[in-house]
């Protein structure tokens, strides 16, 4: 009798210890129950602990809190403009067109009539006004405040659906760039009404009795805990009132935390999610073949994946003997193998790029005519070449030693490849790439150290990726403009500047071509500035492009139809962009 | 209370009191023997990860080293981290800005607890059966074809059984889920399907952790059982004629239960370091997944929390341990 009640004892305590985490959980407020068929199941991009933190702010423009590029940009927010970087083309949504001065002095951003915030007050140019103004202003942790305080002058509402931008100088991409791109920009416009009086710093945007957060969007934020947050369907959305657009087809959208590719994995098998964070190839390829539903945005693979507009890099230090020899870094470049690089990093699954040029210009920048592509194809920069090596190597004074190794004045170069453990596959290829080439390589620690070294300068190379050029070439082009550089031990104020390479001449003509729009005219004064910019880079090489990052973007069609993909490629993939809005008014439920 | 107790009390608070403080310097100084700028380096990483691209990483490091008196001196800073520990307050997370640290960890940790906790008392108290029952003569040929089984499966990391039993339970037979604490589509209420549905999360995880340790605590219980088998008092329980049962129970085990418990305050640090990597995998919500992410994003002050939690959760345990064992054993006292 006795021992039957310890056991009892002891079964409830640990039933009880089990059921633990219910008095730690936070429940969601009064939320109904809808099915699964009805529910938009996605995660955030990237790797993120398993529960979600800052669950009851919901700021927008706090650069450390990725609600934007986790969920608002496809539920609450709503843009300007959208673009299908696929082909360039510009979808207008809470305005309809804009207009850049001839000068590039201003632009005028025409909104759409009959657009509305959540609450039914309208979304007026009062409004765009405001958050250009406050942008402009704002403290520096806050998101683009640098940037919108670097071209912003003032912003005039003359009417409740025209926006006059004035600049501090010619600006002609400002609102392609900042609120039309779709891309990883983040600027949603506020509204007036709620945010004005506010810190932008320290407004947590969250109060459920006032409808908070609030936006234009056709969802509303029904439930915020750590594990999960719901936003159900509005069907007074202005879209649908005014016959716009259809309100979208999921009735709910379900945000979960994943901490892991294998997590994700699993949950795609078990049709516990339908997209969101990417997934390494090997997983892609397990769990497809557990659930045939899944897809990516190649039908076929090595390449399935989808470009997200970054390139990986060895980023040369220019004030570091003895990277600051232009032959040396030629003479790098071609003792790389790109291609096999490829394979044996990422099982053939990433292609090349001799240039950070995404593939999404292949359709507009790189056409089979077009000039850059056939001034990077003349050079040779794809072309691994030890004739080449040992003449540029000569070149820079360097001779091979008794074991084979390039040295000078009896000085073995003694090159380490670093790189961030995110990009680590490449670290040992290139490293036996180069010492295949007579380069005394060998690998660096995998470690936190990366980072800071690259930011002060505290490095000779570095493998890195370069996140440029998705819509013209001076995206990456302007990256090597000496405002970057910085003396070493001083952080450069960008990451993707870490070259410190400084040219006047290649400064002027960064600034010409900054001042005016980009034109795939060959006879154009963008184009042959583009030229002249590429044939100093081609000439000083300050950074080897090595191959085009694809993240496997994978998408269950269990529950839900309308992905975008190779076939069908109304849109990026990508769920952090703000043009993945479109995707969720395009899927249609498959059952 | 005798003298000889009130010295063993005092040494052993002296004894915890001094791990606190070894341990919270120690975290508080290594954090800032690294190289680089953990504030530039989780903004930076910020930055490459697409979320603020055009941030000027210098400025808004400034200014948030200002705001967390990051820019003072080291003795200044250690007092002030001492000041806020005892505020219950462990800093901000650099890379969910401005999440809390503690309001973190307390979401988390329930998960764990509930998780390890349920973890290690199954396994240690079903691997001390039968560990006893094996080594207790006439022991049946299921117990013993059993534990050597049990045995092998110790010697198998937590993470790499995790694995195999996501392939076996979720992916193959699909009978239970792959990962998470809950359903993702379920709504959190406090009532029984919630409560079935985190139990049921929960057996896969659970069992990854307890199958890898029951083995450990039967060979533990075996080789104690098999010198309290040859005690005198064994003899005279039995030549009183109690029944094998209580014997066993009251005569054996509880006598070969004290190593065990000892064990069992050390072992939850294994556990603990153990289970990092099977939350990991089952994307469970615990102090695990959030210190891997942690890690993996430098994120410091959440590593530094998760750590402290850890360590003093661990010191605590084997502080208990120390008090209880006088009671379970008079001769400590002595």
């Amino acid at each position: 009798m006795q021992r039957c009640s310890l056991m009892r004892a002891l079964r409830g305590g640990i039933a009880a210890l089990a059921l633990l985490p219910m008095a730690g959980a936070a429940f969601a407020q009064d939320v109904a129950d809808m099915s699964r068929e009805e529910t938009l199941v996605l995660t955030p991009w990237g790797d993120q602990p398993a529960q979600f933190s800052n669950v009851d702010n919901w700021n927008t423009y706090l650069s450390t809190i990725p609600k934007q590029r986790d969920v608002m940009q496809i539920t609450i927010n709503e843009m300007l403009f959208y673009t299908n970087l696929n082909t360039g083309e510009l979808i207008p949504w809470q305005a309809v067109s804009y207009e850049t001065a001839d000068d590039f002095m201003s632009a005028t951003i025409t909104l759409r009539e009959g657009v509305t915030w959540a609450d039914g007050v309208a979304f007026t140019s009062e409004d765009v006004k405001f958050t250009l103004e406050a942008l402009r202003d704002a403290p520096p942790e806050i998101r683009g405040a640098a940037s919108f305080n670097e071209w912003i002058a003032s912003v005039d509402a003359p009417d409740p659906l025209t926006v006059v931008i004035t600049y501090k100088k010619p600006a002609p991409r400002f609102v392609r760039d900042f609120l039309a791109l779709g891309h990883e920009n983040h600027y949603p416009i506020l509204p007036r009404h709620i945010w004005e009086g506010e810190n932008i710093a320290e407004f947590t945007n969250y109060d459920p009795a006032r409808g908070l957060p609030l936006g234009t969007g056709p969802y509303r934020l029904v439930s915020t805990t750590t594990g999960q947050m719901i936003f159900d369907r509005r069907d007074e959305w202005w879209g649908n009132v005014t016959g716009f657009q259809d309100a979208p087809a999921p009735a709910r959208i379900v945000l979960v935390p994943v901490s892991s590719d294998e997590a994700m994995g699993q949950l795609h098998i078990a049709n516990q999610v339908d997209g969101g964070r990417q997934l390494q190839i090997g997983t892609f390829e397990a769990a497809r073949a557990q659930n045939p539903n899944l897809a990516s945005w190649n039908g076929e693979g090595p390449e399935w994946g989808a470009p997200d507009g970054c390139v990986y890099s060895i980023v040369f230090n220019h004030l570091v003997a003895p990277y600051d020899n232009a032959d040396l870094r030629h003479a790098v470049n071609h003792a790389l193998d790109r291609a096999t690089l490829a394979d044996i990093a990422y099982e053939g699954a990433m292609p090349t790029a001799p240039f950070a040029f995404s593939g999404y210009m292949a359709g507009t920048w790189l056409t089979e005519d077009s000039v850059l592509r056939q001034m990077l194809e003349d050079a040779g920069v794809d072309n691994q070449d030890q004739a080449l090596v040992d003449e540029r190597m000569a070149a820079a004074g360097f001779e091979r030693n008794g074991e084979g190794f390039w040295a000078k004045d009896g000085e073995v170069l003694d090159f380490l490849v670093r790189t961030p453990a995110f990009i680590q596959p490449l670290l040992a290829p290139i490293t036996q790439q180069l010492r295949n080439a007579g380069f005394d390589a060998r690998q660096g620690a995998v470690d936190d150290t990366w980072l800071p070294d690259l930011l002060s300068g505290n490095f000779g190379t570095m493998l890195f990726v370069h996140c440029g050029s998705l819509s013209e070439p001076l995206e990456t082009m302007k990256d090597y403009h000496s405002k970057f550089a910085r003396p070493i031990g001083t952080n450069i104020p960008y990451s993707l500047a870490g070259t410190r390479y400084e040219n006047p001449e290649y400064d002027a003509i960064i600034d010409r071509m900054e001042a005016i729009p980009a034109d795939t005219d060959p006879n154009s004064a963008y184009m042959q500035d583009a030229v002249a910019a590429m044939e100093i880079f081609l000439r000083d090489m300050p950074q080897v492009h090595l191959i085009e990052e694809f993240h496997v973007v994978t998408f269950n069609n269990s529950y839900w139809t309308g992905w975008p993909s190779a076939a069908d490629p109304y849109v990026a993939p990508y769920t952090p962009w703000e043009a993945f809005n479109l995707v969720i008014h395009n899927l249609q439920p498959a059952q | 209370m005798s003298s000889d107790l009130a010295s063993y009390l005092a040494k052993r608070i002296t004894q915890l009191f001094l791990v606190i403080f070894i341990a919270v310097s120690v975290n508080f100084i290594i954090p800032r023997l690294l190289p680089g700028d953990p504030v530039a380096t989780a903004l930076a990483r910020l930055q490459t990860s697409g979320s603020g691209q055009t941030m000027d990483i210098q400025a808004v490091s400034d200014a948030y080293r200002a705001r967390y008196g990051l820019d003072q001196p080291l003795w200044n800073q250690y007092l002030n981290y001492w000041a806020d520990l005892f505020r219950l307050d462990l800093g901000v997370s650099f890379a969910n800005f401005p999440e809390k640290v503690t309001v973190m960890i307390a979401n988390a940790l329930p998960w764990s607890v509930g998780l390890l906790a349920t973890a290690t008392l199954l396994s240690f108290f079903i691997g001390s059966f039968l560990g006893g029952r094996l080594a207790w003569p006439g022991a049946g040929r299921g117990i013993r074809a059993l534990v050597p089984g049990l045995m092998v499966l110790s010697a198998i990391p937590f993470y790499l059984l995790a694995i195999i039993m996501v392939y076996i339970f979720a992916v193959e037979l699909r009978w239970l889920p792959p990962a998470g604490g809950v359903e993702t589509t379920r709504i959190m209420r406090l009532d029984w399907a919630t409560a079935q549905d985190i139990l049921r999360h929960a057996v896969l995880p659970c069992l990854s952790i307890a199958i890898g340790n029951i083995g450990f605590w039967a060979l533990g219980m075996r080789s104690q059982m098999v010198s309290v088998l040859g005690e005198d008092y064994i003899t005279f329980a039995e030549a009183k004629g109690l029944s094998p049962g209580r014997v066993f129970f009251w005569y054996g085990i509880r006598n070969a239960f004290l190593p065990q418990i000892t064990a069992l305050a050390l072992n939850l640090g294994a556990v603990v370091s153990g289970a990092v990597l099977v939350e990991v995998i089952f994307n469970y919500p615990g102090l695990g997944s959030l210190l891997y992410v942690a890690i993996r994003g430098q994120d410091y002050f959440v590593i530094q929390g998760v750590v402290l939690v850890l360590i003093v959760t661990l010191a605590v345990m084997l502080f208990i341990v120390d008090l209880i064992y006088p009671l379970l054993d008079p001769r400590i006292r002595r």
